[in-house]
């Protein structure tokens, strides 16, 4: 177990960082470049002002009509994708092996907001794979790749909470914890998850569009 | 028929949650409180102290050399015939993260080495907080 | 959910379709997807995080009662995904149920746009989804018939080249009966303006033409109309993703402003056209702005008002609302200047809710109207969202519907009929040439004592 352990924790952390990164580099390396061949509106109107101005209104909680409209979707949305991020970050225990490892270290996060955020991760999971079931315009969307995304976002933060608890076989959870958060750091590129990197692309070429064509506002 | 499914899946999903996060704190409650690893430069524990046998340990372990632990740093080299037993850790290793990368660099790397002892974070703290 | 049917009798669909073989389909839809499958369709399809808050932005989906296939995710889910996923590798079944929902159950309003926390441009894909069907031939049939028109006349209603004069001078000499002095300058080199319409001015709304030279002639514009193909700034054959004749189409307009060495064109109440030259036309052509700068009715209106060379001599009593049109709304954020022109117009000024860039769809733009006959009870079914709107609209005294933009009319008059919403509608320069001062009427009234 310790050997899994330290080789989970080691050589295959570098294998996922390194998919992870290049995997992004590389689909928006590939998209920038089937742009340039065969979208050529993307660059002509992109606009850096326009696309801040409409990257910011959709980070501001509420500020859209879309999300004025789902109170409760954009709450816990926003509270989990808050958390879903400054979690893995900023978690002491995280940083600590940064720095044991690197001697590099940053702010963290006190324990009791940690622990909190772990839980609106999770609860929020719930939210939405509860969402993807009621909800039928959001059921008729949904495929197993939908919930399968789900549980593979909450299974770090789940075995996160077990270890921390000490809960059974703390053990193997932990190598599951490790496991998992390895896998969904290098399917982040290649899943819907990559919307974390493509979000600020997509939005500020919509922006630019309704900015500086259609004079209009897109939220 | 399908909405009813649904429901029925979550409401199982949510309880098995709640068991989750109300539960779990319990676990290991039972025990003594043991000898732990202290330092008074540790202010607040994120973690509670790694609980501790001394003697038990470096019997287990064979360990006879006290500067295995108890060390003298000089100039980057550990002075041989020297040890530091009866200081604090905290005197030459500060506070902070140095101080905790300190213990985890005693405990852990040599269980790691020595394929030995526990080196996961809930193996040595194994007091819940 | 009841499986809605694929039975048209929509010739257009039904004959192309069974004439088509899966490997024709695979063949055809792999080759444009490989030369024309861009980041942008592959960014939209694949960060689509199947949320669903797009849906309560289409009226298509509001009005079928909540059903998520009519949302627009929903219709990306039943055409493009799908398609992309097995490189075009389709039956003759799907091609014909993704030509239904391309061509007629989506109005590419944009108005999901707005909605969605991606900006994934769901009208843009449904607009691929059309092209790809135009390509196989599957396009409904008398919006292909349109956009034939197109193709061979350059303007939208198979208008003959004698015939658009004649109406022009037909016009002419009516207005003038009304204006003494009045003229509608074909061909005049050097005017400031070169005003252009749609085709169904000519053949259906020929008193439009009229009351445009009647304002003209008021506030003293220079202006003029060109006599050959270009004088039509219409385009559905951007609607059947025909975009080769597109560009056609905006090259003769531009070219014939150029000819006239006008300063600026001026663009009557049409939506769709200005998306075509304001937007389309000029990128398939590699303009990113037009190259001749353009100016809808809308702000044309407004610029008369404001300087005062159109002055109101009785404001409109009836309670009116305004309907934004998609195009000029969305499109071209002309919806304050719009309600600066209702304002200096009208006395009694109702909004409806909601509004601006948020207005719903007049379910008629898009092309979807000019699908024609064979899908015009789908059209009316989808109808009740923006009918809901029109109604509170009324409950709260609005009698006269204003509404900047042909096609808005077309689907509105149907709407207003549809649920006995007994509401009339009205263009800006309807309400314009009925309040305006008209001077030679204090002449001849002069003249008359």
């Amino acid at each position: 177990m310790t050997k899994a352990y330290v080789f989970a924790a080691g050589p295959l952390l570098w294998v996922s960082v390194i998919v992870f990164a290049a995997g992004c580099l590389l689909r928006l390396g590939r998209l920038a470049w089937l742009a340039r061949k065969k979208d050529r509106p993307v660059y002509a109107y992109m606009s850096a002002h326009y696309a801040l101005r409409s990257i910011g209104r959709w980070l501001v909680p509420m500020g859209t009509e879309s999300m004025r409209k789902h109170p409760v979707t954009t709450v816990v949305s926003f509270a989990f994708h808050a958390a879903v991020v400054l979690v893995p970050l900023f978690l002491f225990a995280h940083v600590l092996l940064f720095y044991e490892a690197f001697g590099i270290s940053w702010w963290t996060l006190p324990e009791e907001a940690a622990y909190a955020g772990t839980l609106v991760v999770l609860a929020g999971l719930v939210y939405f794979f509860a969402r993807r079931l009621i909800r039928p315009e959001v059921r008729y969307l949904s495929g197993p790749a939908d919930f399968a995304l789900l549980v593979l976002v909450a299974l770090p933060f789940a075995t996160g909470l077990w270890a921390f608890h000490h809960g059974p076989g703390v053990r193997v959870v932990m190598l599951l914890h490790v496991l998992s958060g390895e896998a969904l750091l290098a399917a982040i590129p290649f899943t819907k998850l990559s919307h974390m990197f493509l979000f600020p692309f997509l939005r500020g070429y919509m922006g630019s569009e309704f900015g500086s064509v259609r004079h209009a506002r897109d939220w | 028929m399908k909405p009813i499914r649904a429901k029925t899946i979550l409401g199982a999903a949510l309880v098995a949650v709640l068991a989750l996060v109300s539960l779990t704190p319990a676990w290991g409650r039972d025990q003594a409180p043991p000898p732990v690893v202290s330092d008074s430069a540790f202010d607040h524990h994120r973690r509670r102290a790694a609980p501790f046998a001394h003697d038990e340990h470096n019997d287990l372990a064979a360990i006879e050399d006290c500067a295995l632990c108890h060390h003298v740093v000089e100039n980057g080299r550990v002075k041989e015939d020297e040890d530091s037993v009866g200081m604090e850790c905290s005197e030459c290793h500060g506070s902070g993260l140095p101080l905790i990368a300190a213990y985890h660099g005693r405990c852990k790397e040599c269980h790691q080495e020595t394929g030995l002892g526990p080196i996961l974070c809930a193996t040595c703290h194994t007091v819940p907080r | 959910m009841e499986q809605t049917s694929t039975q048209t009798g929509d010739q257009g669909l039904e004959k192309s379709v069974a004439r088509l073989t899966p490997d024709q389909i695979a063949k055809t839809l792999g080759e444009i997807l490989k030369s024309e499958g861009g980041a942008r369709l592959k960014a939209y399809v694949k960060t689509c995080m199947s949320c669903g808050l797009c849906a309560d932005a289409c009226h298509f989906y509001l009005s079928h009662e909540n059903d998520p296939r009519f949302s627009p995710a929903g219709k990306v889910k039943q055409t493009i995904a799908p398609l992309l996923k097995k490189k075009g590798a389709v039956d003759p079944e799907f091609i014909k149920r993704a030509a239904l929902v391309a061509f007629t159950q989506c109005n590419l309003c944009k108005r999901c746009v707005m909605y969605c926390p991606f900006g994934v441009d769901v009208a843009w894909l449904m607009l691929f989804v059309r092209r790809l069907c135009s390509r196989l031939g599957v396009v409904p049939q008398y919006i292909q018939d349109t956009a034939h028109s197109h193709s061979v006349t350059k303007n939208q209603m198979w208008v003959k080249e004698d015939e658009w004069i004649d109406t022009v001078f037909w016009q002419e000499e009516e207005a003038a009966e009304e204006v003494p002095g009045l003229t509608i300058p074909l061909e005049r080199e050097g005017a400031d303006i070169m005003y252009s319409v749609i085709a169904p001015e000519p053949k259906f709304r020929a008193q439009l033409i009229y009351q445009a030279a009647v304002m003209f002639h008021a506030a003293g514009v220079s202006w003029t109309m060109p006599a050959t193909p270009g004088w039509d700034n219409s385009d559905m054959a951007m609607y059947t993703g025909e975009n080769e004749i597109m560009g056609r189409l905006k090259r003769a307009h531009f070219e014939a402003a150029m000819r006239l060495r006008v300063k600026r064109i001026v663009m009557g109440e049409c939506g769709h056209a200005l998306r075509s030259v304001h937007d389309m036309g000029n990128r398939w052509l590699g303009w990113k702005t037009p190259p001749v700068p353009v100016t809808h009715a809308i702000e044309f209106y407004w610029e008369l008002l404001e300087s005062g060379k159109i002055r109101v001599a009785k404001k409109l009593k009836t309670p009116v609302t305004l309907h934004d049109p998609c195009n000029v709304a969305r499109g071209l954020g002309l919806h304050e200047k719009a309600r600066d022109v209702m304002a200096a117009l009208c006395e009694d000024f109702v909004e409806m809710h909601p509004n601006r860039e948020y207005n719903i769809c007049c379910g008629a733009g898009g092309g979807v109207i000019n699908c024609g006959p064979p899908h015009k009870a789908e059209r009316l079914a989808a109808s009740s969202a923006k009918a809901k709107q029109l109604f509170d609209a009324r409950t709260r005294g609005a009698r006269t519907i204003i509404a900047p933009c042909h096609n808005c009319h077309g689907g509105l008059e149907d709407i207003v009929e549809h649920h006995h919403l007994g509401m009339d509608l009205k263009f800006l320069g309807d309400v314009i040439y009925e309040c305006m001062e008209k001077p030679w009427k204090k002449d001849e009234e002069e003249q008359g004592r």
